[in-house]
């Protein structure tokens, strides 16, 4: 195991799933990556790769006495392990989100880079889980007051939990961000990972059903992304005290 | 020079303003591009516009200039020439995918002084083509007070969080 990254926004539309199958697959060309759709109440990853008829997903890992197993859940998609979730609301109201802990610590025992999807809202303990699991955040912006504003939010969540900044995507960027990237880096405390334009690539990707790495890999924006990939460096040797930490975390839903 | 964009001819005009094609092609959904031969007192240039359901999408001039520089050049309010093509959007891949061509979807109607034009186009515009507004962003990043708040609440919150969901072991005191 080398590291857990949340890729979390605070809200929605910024392309949080497009940027975790895109970091996820740039990093698979080094590391053993798994993917998971943490965003349990508005899942989307499956329809960005192909999995839209999944028999087993991380619902059926959130409830007791798991419905599947954590291998039945996983599926191979483009060099990574991917772990889709359902997009039933009946399955999403009889999971149990503090079992993602000890579904992280099977997964991150397996594998080198955990990404997790994260749902685009801080209000509820489903969706805090994921910046409270990992080690990292990768923070997703678009160039706007509101998502900024959420961004901020989630920084500090993340610091609030001990969990560091790997750095700021500006995501779907129209036109050139000037000196706001400096003030966010210095408001954000952490660096920009990557600044991706808006691009008819990653819309055509999501309607084919692909990450965009796959559908259009020289696109503009996967060439962000990949770049965005070199610079999160990837932290090794946290083995065993990762796994442990979620396993001593464990804790039942209030 | 701008590349081949293929397409279907539709009309060729030269016109006195040039806000009445922009228009035409919001009010026609138009996908494709104007071709734009600028012919100002001060200054020619001849690019491409495409537009995307009647919303300018990219700009890209003959001598290389491009995006915002490149409306500037070709969008002026003087007499132009103006071909318009209709082609899929697939064929527009080959400027839509260049960051450095991107325009704000008002940008022409802006540069022309078309109020209420630029309020259509940026009603029309999906809701993810919103433009970097620099300087309401770095007023917002400049307001240390407005962003204190909004950190102090934020860890406030995960404080009320942290308990009532079970979490304080995970929090830290930083």
């Amino acid at each position: 195991m080398v590291e857990v990254l949340a890729v979390a926004s605070g809200k929605g539309g910024t392309g949080k799933t497009t940027t975790t199958l895109a970091l996820g697959m740039a990093l698979a060309e080094t590391h053993d990556v798994t993917v998971v759709d943490a965003d349990t109440g508005m899942a989307n990853l499956l329809f960005h790769t192909g999995l839209d008829d999944a028999d087993a997903t991380l619902h059926d890992l959130l409830v007791g006495d798991r419905a599947a197993t954590v291998e039945a859940a996983t599926y191979e998609r483009y060099g990574m392990s991917v772990v889709p979730c359902g997009t039933s609301l009946a399955a999403f109201e009889a999971s149990d989100p503090a079992r993602l802990r000890g579904v992280v610590a099977d997964l991150a025992a397996e594998t080198d880079v955990l990404l997790l999807d994260s749902p685009a809202t801080l209000a509820a303990k489903s969706a805090v889980l994921p910046v409270v699991l990992a080690d990292r955040v990768v923070v997703t912006l678009q160039p706007t007051v509101p998502s900024l504003s959420d961004g901020l939010k989630v920084r500090e969540y993340a610091r609030s939990y001990g969990t560091g900044a790997a750095g700021v995507l500006f995501n779907k960027v129209h036109g050139r961000l000037g000196r706001v990237a400096d003030r966010v880096e210095a408001q954000f405390g952490a660096g920009t990972l990557a600044v991706v334009p808006d691009c008819d690539a990653v819309r055509d990707a999501r309607d084919a059903g692909e990450p965009v790495l796959a559908h259009a890999p020289d696109s503009a924006a996967a060439t962000a992304f990949r770049e965005a990939a070199t610079t999160l460096e990837p932290r090794p040797g946290r083995a065993g005290a990762v796994a442990d930490r979620f396993r001593e975390a464990v804790v039942p839903e209030s | 020079m701008t590349p081949d964009l293929g397409g279907r001819l539709v009309r060729a005009r030269s016109v006195d303003r040039l806000g009445v094609s922009f228009a035409r092609a919001l009010t026609e959904h138009h996908t494709g591009y104007l071709r734009i031969v600028a012919d100002g007192p001060l200054h020619a240039a001849t690019g491409v516009v495409t537009v995307v359901d009647g919303v300018p999408v990219t700009a890209a001039c003959d001598d290389g200039e491009c995006g915002p520089a490149a409306v500037d050049a070709l969008v002026s309010p003087g007499p132009s020439r103006v071909e318009t093509y209709r082609c899929d959007q697939t064929a527009l891949a080959s400027l839509h995918d260049r960051a450095d061509c991107r325009v704000p979807p008002d940008a022409p109607a802006e540069r022309l002084g078309e109020d209420d034009l630029a309020a259509r186009t940026r009603e029309r515009a999906p809701a993810d083509r919103a433009t970097v507004d620099g300087a309401t962003l770095l007023s917002f990043l400049g307001d240390d007070r407005r962003l204190e708040t909004i950190r102090s609440e934020a860890r406030a919150e995960a404080h009320a969080d942290a308990t009532d969901w079970g979490l304080d072991d995970a929090l830290t005191d930083e």
